[in-house]
């Protein structure tokens, strides 16, 4: 699974990054590699088992917390 | 800087607004909190969504050439501009994943319980990305084939559901409180109709600037008749055990059995309730890769759309833990927290805007658009 | 380039060699076809018997093995017995549209058996297609070994037999219909795999077997086969075949069994729980909960004298049904189910473990894991593994998750 990870980000390197470099679009590359770098650790922290919370119970927390609600 | 070259009919808008606003409301129906009176529901839902809606036309109207990135660029200068941009593209990349996991859902808790979500989230995203690569017009293309398409088999559907449908079901209307019917009027409005506040990164891209209003308006109508449609339907067919279901549409074309000959046609209706949340995820998509190509003044926003998705497909596996998050968030939580983006955004700018330059055109002429903000406030 | 060669010249020249090359290719194609076309190994299958099952009881006689295979008859499977007849009907059906007929010998060794029940069936017995091995619970005590070692010496029968140990007698499972195909044995073969899929019992092949036996550590299991008998029906006694738990494994000798509970323990330690019904009892009522994904980890620790196995197990479920009518699907009746499923799992393992530590047999590969990690200090514990393993200590580490409730997001009913 954790191949199969790689091999997928390798493949998206080779076809959008690649290109990229070959039309000196450095500005391009810069932001498209650090949102894929940002894509590609969370998704190996999420391989190697590191629990992140669920977003919508933050969610709910947070603006139930904050804000006090009709009841529904 | 012209990041986009394709340009979209009127027509092709109100199809991609169709196809939006129904998107997922279909397979999670809007209006459920108000019981049997969901569709009276979700038509105030429409009203309001159109209120909404009007805001941030008329902030389009004020910029017809530019995205909410650019307009907010201009309104706010260029740091408070950028910070109100991130937090709005923020939101359409968290719709977008919110989208994407309500149809990993449906499809992993009804046809492939076993198949690992991620694979589900890789397919469907990879189809947006295509689509989103390839710009607007395509998709807005695509949205008035699939459209079509899906009308008729919807209209089949409704046909063929007609027999099982009990009008005492829906009998007697209109006995829930007022506040428990405005709440979920108000559901329906921030989910889906006042969603439709992402094409504020498609309205530049209209051939004629002038039928935005109709266009957008029209869509928004159009959804929402089959949104009520739909809610009556369910309700009508699954009577008091609607509200017990996760998926109260699905099960509701479950029952379709005509002469025994014409059954099973869920798998297919299901079908083209994920070719609208395609439409929906790739126009999101589109959105936030535009907005943060704008955002970093790029030339091309094409090589962020993989990254763009890859992200939004690992936060759609990580929105909701279980059905009782899911339901709680989608109740309780999405009205209030969709509103500053939906709303307070669109109209602060709109107010900035007009404070800070004196028109040159006349923006006054639409005192609904006024008046909107303050009411859906109050709630 | 091929334009290039054909020119006008060329052309003539070309198609010479072209008819020289096509002839030379039919002269040896020819010769192929004439000299190349038997083995000596042929079988025609009118000349074999393909065995699908063996069970091995001793006999009565001292020393000497009972042998009883399920043979297949080809004729009945093809024609129109074959889905009507099997010996699915008990004595209805008649010789003729049976799919399998039951030979019996009795021989001092296995090969000896088989050759001598090949006279019975007339024909040469073919292995190939072996699917069970079923071995009494009596002579699994004394030994496995001598039953098994032809089955993997001899080439015929295949590494992906299903191994199993019979509650009582291996024969009379022969004997008794099973499932709902026409071949009892294919059926039993079927079976072990669908209860290693709900995670009932291990899911133990030949090679498995193999491993394990050759393993100085790991000890051997294998699922158990049983005959319940059911109720009286208009006279008749049904009885019925199913997979009921594990036998352990000392050696090669069987020293006890786990019951479902305790061999779904065992299976969560081996990872190899895929999925399965957990069933708890929450808010006055029971709940099934589907596993829909399970992983797990072992980690040895060797911490001051003392031996820890640290065991991760993952699991994701969905709500299946309910028994009570208390609406369980909310965050925080969805949290306290998770709280019992994993309390659940917490009861299945320990019971596991402790099943293994009373026979003191080291089923779940705890010393393997040991060898990999501690390779130096593993040479001394090896000498003193068993009487090491039953003071192993268990630390247990559950992460469970419930993550759908079916098709309902509150029970239909709710009890006022």
């Amino acid at each position: 699974m954790v191949l199969l990870l790689i091999a997928l980000f390798i493949m998206i390197i080779l076809l959008e990054i690649v290109p990229l470099a070959k039309e000196q679009q450095w500005k391009e590359l810069i932001v498209a590699s650090v949102l894929l770098i940002a894509g590609f650790i969370l998704s190996m922290l999420i391989m190697f088992d590191i629990d992140f919370p669920y977003l919508a119970p933050v969610i709910s927390d947070f603006v139930e917390k904050w804000l006090a609600l009709p009841g529904s | 800087m012209a990041l986009e070259k394709g340009r979209i009919n009127s027509t092709s808008l109100t199809m991609l607004i169709f196809g939006f606003a129904v998107g997922s409301s279909i397979i999670a129906p809007p209006g459920r909190g108000a019981g049997t009176d969901a569709w009276f529901a979700i038509l105030i839902g429409i009203t309001e969504g159109l209120l909404i809606a009007a805001v941030f036309l008329l902030l389009s109207k004020r910029f017809p050439n530019k995205t909410l990135v650019e307009i907010s660029d201009l309104v706010y200068g260029p740091y408070l501009g950028k910070i109100i941009s991130i937090l709005f593209l923020c939101y359409l990349f968290h719709l977008g994943s919110l989208v994407l996991s309500d149809f990993i859902e449906y499809l992993s808790s009804l046809f492939l319980i076993r198949t690992p979500p991620i694979v589900l989230v890789a397919a469907m995203s990879l189809i947006c990305v295509s689509a989103a690569k390839k710009g607007i017009e395509v998709i807005a293309r695509c949205a008035v084939i699939l459209v079509y398409v899906g009308l008729f088999f919807y209209l089949l559907t409704i046909l063929l559901l007609l027999k099982n449908f009990e009008i005492k079901y829906l009998q007697p209307v209109l006995t829930i409180p007022a506040e428990q019917l405005l709440w979920a009027a108000h559901g329906a409005a921030t989910f889906p109709f006042a969603e439709t506040v992402a094409f504020l990164m498609v309205l530049p891209f209209l051939t004629n600037k002038r039928d935005a209003v109709p266009a957008t308006f029209k869509g928004i109508i159009f959804a929402g008749l089959v949104l009520t449609i739909d809610a009556v339907l369910n309700i009508g067919i699954l009577g008091a055990s609607e509200k017990v279901y996760l998926y109260p549409s699905y099960y509701a074309i479950t029952t379709i059995s005509i002469a025994e000959i014409i059954t099973r046609v869920e798998i297919v209706a299901s079908l083209l309730v994920l070719a609208y949340g395609f439409l929906k995820i790739a126009v999101l998509l589109y959105g936030v890769s535009l907005g943060a190509a704008q955002l970093c003044s790029l030339r091309s926003y094409r090589p962020l759309v993989m990254p763009v998705a890859v992200l939004m497909s690992i936060l759609a596996l990580y929105n909701f833990p279980n059905p009782a998050e899911y339901i709680r968030f989608n109740n309780k939580i999405y009205p209030v927290y969709a509103l500053p983006f939906q709303l307070v955004i669109p109209l602060l700018t709109l107010l900035i805007a007009v404070i800070k330059k004196p028109d040159q055109r006349d923006v006054n002429s639409e005192p609904k658009g006024r008046r909107s903000p303050t009411e859906s406030r109050r709630r | 380039m091929r334009s290039f060669f054909i020119t006008k010249k060329n052309k003539e020249i070309m198609q010479g060699v072209y008819l020289m090359k096509i002839f030379i290719l039919s002269l040896i194609l020819i010769f192929v076809f004439v000299l190349f076309t038997g083995c000596w190994d042929w079988e025609e299958l009118n000349n074999v018997t393909i065995v699908s099952g063996i069970g091995l009881d001793q006999a009565e006689e001292p020393g000497k093995i009972l042998l009883t295979a399920q043979v297949i008859r080809p004729a009945a499977l093809s024609g129109s017995g074959g889905e009507s007849g099997g010996t699915r009907s008990g004595g209805e059906g008649s010789a003729e549209t049976q799919a399998v007929r039951v030979l019996t010998t009795t021989g001092e060794t296995v090969f000896q058996a088989v050759r001598k029940l090949s006279t019975q069936a007339s024909n040469r017995l073919l292995l190939s297609h072996l699917q069970v091995i079923v071995i009494s619970r009596e002579a699994a005590e004394q030994g496995i070994y001598d039953f098994i070692d032809f089955f993997a010496r001899d080439p015929e029968p295949r590494l992906d037999i299903r191994v199993l140990v019979a509650e009582k007698e291996a024969g009379e499972i022969m004997r008794h219909p099973v499932g709902v195909k026409s071949i009892p044995a294919l059926c039993l073969y079927r079976a072990v795999q669908t209860a290693a899929l709900n995670a009932l019992a291990p899911d133990i092949t030949m090679q498995e077997a193999n491993i394990r036996l050759a393993s100085e550590t790991i000890e051997l299991i294998a699922p158990i086969a049983k005959i319940y008998q059911e109720k009286e029906i208009d006279g008749e006694k049904e009885t019925r075949v199913d997979i009921a738990g594990t036998a352990v494994f000392r050696g090669d000798k069987m020293v006890g069994t786990l019951n479902q509970q305790e061999s779904r323990g065992l299976l969560w330690i081996l990872g190899e729980v895929k999925t399965g019904i957990i069933v708890t009892e929450h808010a006055e009522g029971k709940q099934s909960l589907e596993i829909v994904k399970a992983q797990s980890k072992i980690t040895p620790e060797i911490r001051d004298n003392e031996l820890v196995v640290k065991i991760a197990v993952d699991v994701t479920s969905n709500l299946g049904d309910q028994q009570c009518s208390k609406n369980l699907t909310d965050p925080v009746m969805i949290a306290s189910l998770e709280e019992k499923q994993t309390a659940e799992i917490k009861k299945e393992i320990s019971g596991a473990v402790k099943k293994a530590q009373e026979l003191k047999a080291d089923i779940f590969g705890f010393g393997d894991e040991f060898r990999r990690k501690y390779p130096e200090q593993w040479k001394k514990l090896e000498q003193h593994w068993a009487e090491l393993f039953p003071g192993i200590k268990i630390e247990l580490e559950i992460k469970s998750r419930i993550k759908a409730s079916g098709a309902l997001i509150e029970p239909i009913y709710q009890r006022r």
